[in-house]
């Protein structure tokens, strides 16, 4: 069919709509603000005119979306985008997802995302908080006007190209087209996205100067939502990394990757402090800044992964979209900052809580750490640049280093995490708290000692001797006169070498006090109102949802944790093997049988098949596998094999595999307590989902709401239903096939032997340098160019040179920034010194706050005889009003 | 009116949608997957124009009614005083379930159990204070309403004074011993907790007219 013109048609029309929802994007927001300084009366009338505007911009938003996607569908290679990320020979549901497979299309899918969110804020809305709703459209719109902008003026999904179509399409990268792909972006998109809608509420906070309860109230759920995708995301892209990528682990510290979790940490100390506020009415300048900071993150994470600003495994390519970003991220600084400045003197009401030893300090502690947190992964993260902005030099920040210091973060977090559940809100009496600690106590110490006296049968000791990332004396010099000297590598591995029974022990401390919890208040229920136990749980668990649903979070978080540590403790083995030779990785031997070709139009699969026995009996049957994809014949990807179990996964990869002599390179790990992360992600959405569910609609008493308004409306079933829905898919991920790409492995059988300790020193400290693979270092990765590598440096140990030597002589040849870890060296020190001074600092600062608040002691009163005495005393109106409080109290309690 | 007109055009709105839907399955099955997507992105079409259509109409018009209002809004002050009751309150809630686990001490409880009980009354008493000259121009109004047997436009307790959007028809029901909502006039049962029509908390009001 003849086009009249190389854009006629879809192409056309859909940038059309583009340009059209900008324009209705920006009247929605122009009449929003008009809504809200409105002081001549006509605020309804606009505020409809702003809504149904929005509303009308997002089913635009919908359009483009279903013209693009029509464009997939019906192969319409005019479309630059659909020419390169799609061809003839793709089945439906990845066409679907090509949508979000390349830059453009995941500007207009993150729009897209915002425009589902912003009709549901905007029905759910209809004509409540009429003072905050003008400003939460505004903002929304906004948002959606600077998407609009890029892509309509860098990143159109729908140019066309000039030369005609191409007859066939290039096809989606074959390490896109899985499960996982499907799966992660968009569910990390709908985490990312989601953080837009608290931020419209904290921004309409602000210029409302309504900082009180309404907007919080009005946003918990949104927020809980947006963090639920946000961990499910995040473990998703973890599940993706270990089944798919290959290298045998699932988080390496990429900076996307960091990105993503960034919000993460932001959103999850304002779960915990917006409680305080909602029962001080303390810090709500802080929480207005923790959402504000947390979208903050969202866009700059949606910068990083396409700015190509810092390497990444994730980086789309380099565009020219990274400058509209800079921009916009630096309004929103200035309006955030301007805001937050101005509505600072609101805040009349002197903090006061009740006590030091209350879960409100707990919660300052809390935001404490985990800012902290944040601090220290955005300031690794974004190291490299900085370097080489201020002094010139090109560095990396692997893996290691971030490993190194977070995990005595992570043990101290696991310490405030299990007093803050044992610490009642208000005042703990000190005597209670510690016979409360008792359970737990013994619970952790036992778990400890036997992970100390029966680690190593295992197979998981409890100290591990770890290679410091640095090995570098530093003197420590007061005044000129040297006091001492301290070497900062060497301790923090001497550290985390001797924390995991440490974190063996928090871990069951943490449990024991989560369940003690359940059990005290189903005990309690039992004796009060005679319930059976499991009728009793229930209840308990239905009336105080977000509190039992936030344990079952921390529950899932701290069995999470446990996967984490376990993964220190990961082995590997690797090895050429002509068919029936076999080789031993801890109590498994593995015997590579052969290999069988399997075939399709789109893609040749040469599959192994090892037997894994262990201690003799037959263990698994594993089949790593090489898919070479017709698309991309160049580029022929790693499908893994794991055998999951409790206690470890078996996971096995073939690097490479000679199909005439049949001889293959398999690389094998074992990974211990790694299904318990995956199992941990699911316990922990479970409870955010109880804590999201929402209240039955007698909550009329229970709810709070604004004076003479109806109760706030609930969220409705539907939208908890999809929740769930979507949470259940995560249950899927572990019956998926796992399969694994590893794009840049080469077909040349690489020099395989398991690598001496000290051969794995030098490997893990300096990167592979071939400039195809993400920063591997060249202990895990398998091109030829780190097979040469690995040779030279085993020749040279062999000969007898110094570490040191071979990496400094490294670096000289291939740049600073071969170094896995940034030396201890000079400016360098700043990387780990500034995170420890920030929260050294917070620390302090959190301190003092917290002594601020904490009023003078409650005098006690003496006997009951009194207490009726001076109530006796009060005139009428107070008896009233007790009886008043008892009805209010008594229809929550029911 | 406009609640009946709006009710109307929500479930015209539902209506259009579920037979959007309904549609796409033959579309789909006769024509293939191409076809519903372009029949959604034409339904998604439609709606923007209406929905852009009605906002033309709101911006040119100022004779067009707004929303109506759902929400009481009382001003910034009587909000806060809100605020502080509902804080108490949850703090005695907080106070029993900490003591029914066992976690606060009995002299601890007493104590801070009294404090937050003088929070609450402090609180309330303030709000009751807050409101009573409202309710009372309302029921003023009312009397008023009454009497001439016209509907009279009451206005919302707070700021704005403009029409109020609400039927008359509660006025010919009125019967001798019935409640009236102080909001919208509406007459009640008159042991009536909630408003039948718009929804506003009787039983404080009751209790005061008792007392």
């Amino acid at each position: 069919m003849e086009h009249p013109s190389y854009d006629a048609g879809i192409p056309a029309f859909g940038t059309g709509v583009l340009y059209a929802f900008l324009v209705t994007a920006a009247v929605s927001l122009c009449l929003a603000v008009l809504a809200g300084t409105d002081r001549a009366g006509a605020a309804p009338r606009l505020l409809r005119a702003a809504r149904l505007a929005a509303l009308g911009t997002c089913a635009l938003i919908g359009l483009d979306v279903m013209l693009l996607l029509y464009g997939f569908l019906s192969h319409d290679f005019r479309i630059r985008y659909v020419a390169h990320y799609s061809d003839r020979s793709m089945p439906l549901h990845y066409l679907i997802t090509a949508l979000w497979g390349g830059q453009d299309g995941s500007l207009l899918w993150w729009t897209f995302l915002l425009s589902l969110y912003t009709s549901v804020c905007v029905l759910t809305l209809r004509a409540r908080h009429k003072e905050l709703a003008p400003w939460v459209i505004a903002t929304l719109m906004g948002v959606v006007v600077f998407f609009g902008v890029i892509m309509s003026w860098a990143a159109n999904p729908f140019s066309a190209s000039f030369v005609g179509a191409p007859l066939e399409g290039e096809g989606l990268n074959p390490s896109l087209q899985n499960f996982y792909m499907a799966i992660h972006p968009p569910s990390l998109y709908v985490g990312f996205v989601g953080c837009a809608v608290p931020f419209a509420w904290a921004v309409a906070a602000l210029v409302t100067g309504r900082l009180g309860e309404e907007w919080t109230l009005a946003a918990r759920r949104w927020v809980l939502f947006a963090w639920m995708f946000l961990s499910i995301g995040n473990v998703l892209g973890m599940l993706w990394a270990y089944e798919e990528l290959g290298w045998g682990g699932f988080w390496a510290w990429d900076p996307v990757e960091n990105a993503a979790c960034l919000p993460w940490w932001t959103l999850t100390a304002y779960l915990h402090s917006v409680m305080i506020q909602e029962r001080r009415g303390i810090l709500k300048v802080w929480n207005v800044a923790l959402l504000l900071f947390s979208f903050f993150l969202t866009i700059f994470g949606t910068f990083l992964t396409r700015s190509g600003l810092i390497s990444s495994v994730h980086s789309f390519a380099q565009s020219g979209i990274g400058i509209y970003f800079v921009w916009f991220m630096g309004g929103l600084v200035l309006l955030c900052v301007g805001l937050v400045v101005w509505r600072l003197p609101l805040i009349r009401k002197a903090a006061e809580i009740d006590a030091l030893l209350s879960r409100e300090a707990m919660f300052v502690a809390n935001n404490w750490m985990l800012l902290g947190i944040s601090v220290f992964i955005a300031l690794a993260t974004t190291w490299p640049k900085i370097a080489e902005w201020l002094w010139g030099e090109r560095l990396t920040v692997g893996a290691s280093f971030y490993n190194a210091w977070l995990a005595p973060v992570a043990v101290v977090l696991l310490l405030v995490m299990c007093i803050g559940v044992l610490t009642p809100w208000r005042k703990a009496s000190p005597d209670l708290l510690l016979m409360a600690f008792r359970g737990p106590l013994v619970a952790g110490i036992a778990a400890g000692t036997a992970h100390v006296v029966f680690g190593r049968s295992v197979g998981l000791p409890a100290v591990v001797i770890i290679p410091p990332i640095y090995d570098v004396v530093t003197p420590i010099k007061l005044f000129g006169a040297t006091l001492g000297h301290v070497n900062v590598g060497r301790g923090i591995a001497w550290l985390d070498g001797h924390l995991p029974a440490v974190a063996t022990a928090l871990v069951a401390l943490n449990v024991a006090a989560l369940a003690q919890e359940y059990w005290r208040g189903t005990r309690a229920r039992m004796v009060s109102k005679g319930e059976s136990a499991p009728i009793a749980l229930t209840r308990l668990v239905g009336k105080n949802r977000r509190r039992y649903g936030g344990y079952l979070a921390h529950i899932g978080f701290v069995v999470m944790m446990a996967g984490w540590v376990g993964a220190a403790y990961r082995q590997e083995a690797e090895a050429i093997l002509a068919p029936g030779e076999s080789f031993r990785l801890g109590h498994y031997t593995l015997r590579y049988d052969g290999i069988s070709f399997i075939r399709d139009i789109t893609v040749r699969q040469t599959q192994a098949k090892v037997t894994v026995t262990r201690d003799g009996e037959f263990f698994a049957e594993l089949r790593p596998a090489r898919f070479s994809y017709t698309a991309r014949p160049d580029q022929p990807t790693s499908e893994v094999s794991i055998a999951s179990r409790l206690r470890e996964d078996l996971y096995i990869t073939m690097n490479s595999v000679d199909p005439t002599t049949r001889v293959a390179h398999l690389k094998a790990f074992v990974n211990p307590l790694t299904l318990w992360i995956w199992l941990g992600a699911m316990i922990l959405v479970c409870g955010v989902i109880i804590a999201m569910w929402p209240e039955a609609s007698k909550a009329a008493a229970r709810e709070p709401r604004p004076i003479g308004g109806r109760p706030k409306a609930v969220v409705s079933t539907g939208k908890v239903l999809l929740v769930t829905v979507l949470a259940g898919g995560a249950v899927l991920l572990l019956a998926a096939p796992a399969h694994a790409q590893n794009n840049h492995m080469t077909s040349v059988a690489s020099n395989a032997r398991q690598a001496t300790p000290n051969e794995r020193r030098v490997f893990e400290q300096l990167r592979c340098m071939c400039g195809d693979c993400p920063r591997e270092s060249l202990s895990t990765c398998a091109c030829g160019f780190a097979d040469g590598q690995r040779e030279r440096i085993r020749d040279r140990l062999a000969r007898g040179d110094e570490p040191r030597t071979i990496i400094e002589d490294y670096v000289a040849r291939y740049g600073s920034e071969s170094l896995e870890v940034p030396p201890d060296r000079g400016a360098n020190k700043a990387l780990y010194l500034v995170p420890v001074a920030v929260m050294l600092a917070g620390a302090g600062v959190g301190v003092r706050l917290v002594r601020r608040w904490a009023r003078k002691p409650v005098p006690v009163i003496p006997s009951p005889a009194a207490t009726m005495a001076a109530t006796k005393t009060d005139d009428d109106a107070a008896s009233e009003y007790d009886a008043r409080i008892n009805e209010e109290l008594r229809g929550h309690d029911e | 009116m406009n609640d009946t007109a709006e009710r109307a055009a929500k479930h015209v709105g539902l209506i259009a949608l579920a037979a959007a839907v309904v549609v796409a399955v033959p579309i789909g099955l006769v024509k293939g997957a191409p076809t519903v997507v372009l029949w959604i992105g034409f339904v998604l079409l439609a709606g923007a124009v209406l929905l852009f259509w009605e906002t033309l109409q709101l911006v040119l018009d100022p004779a067009q009614p707004g929303d109506v209002d759902e929400g009481d809004d009382d001003g910034a002050a009587l909000a806060a005083l809100d605020e502080r009751k509902r804080a108490a309150l949850q703090a005695l809630r907080d106070l029993e379930f900490e003591r029914s686990i066992g976690r606060i001490g009995e002299d601890d409880h007493r104590a801070l159990e009294a404090r937050y009980r003088e929070e609450a009354r402090a609180a309330m008493k303030a709000i009751d204070d807050g409101v009573g000259p409202w309710r009372a121009r309302a029921e003023a109004m009312l009397a008023e309403a009454d009497g001439t047997a016209e509907a009279a436009p009451i206005a919302q307790a707070g700021k704005s004074t403009k029409p109020a959007t609400l039927t008359k028809d509660a006025h010919a029901e009125a019967k001798p011993d019935a409640a009236e909502c102080p909001k919208c006039a509406t007459p009640n049962d008159e042991d009536a907790v909630f408003c039948k029509k718009c929804g506003h908390r009787l039983q404080e009001e009751v209790a005061d007219a008792t007392t």
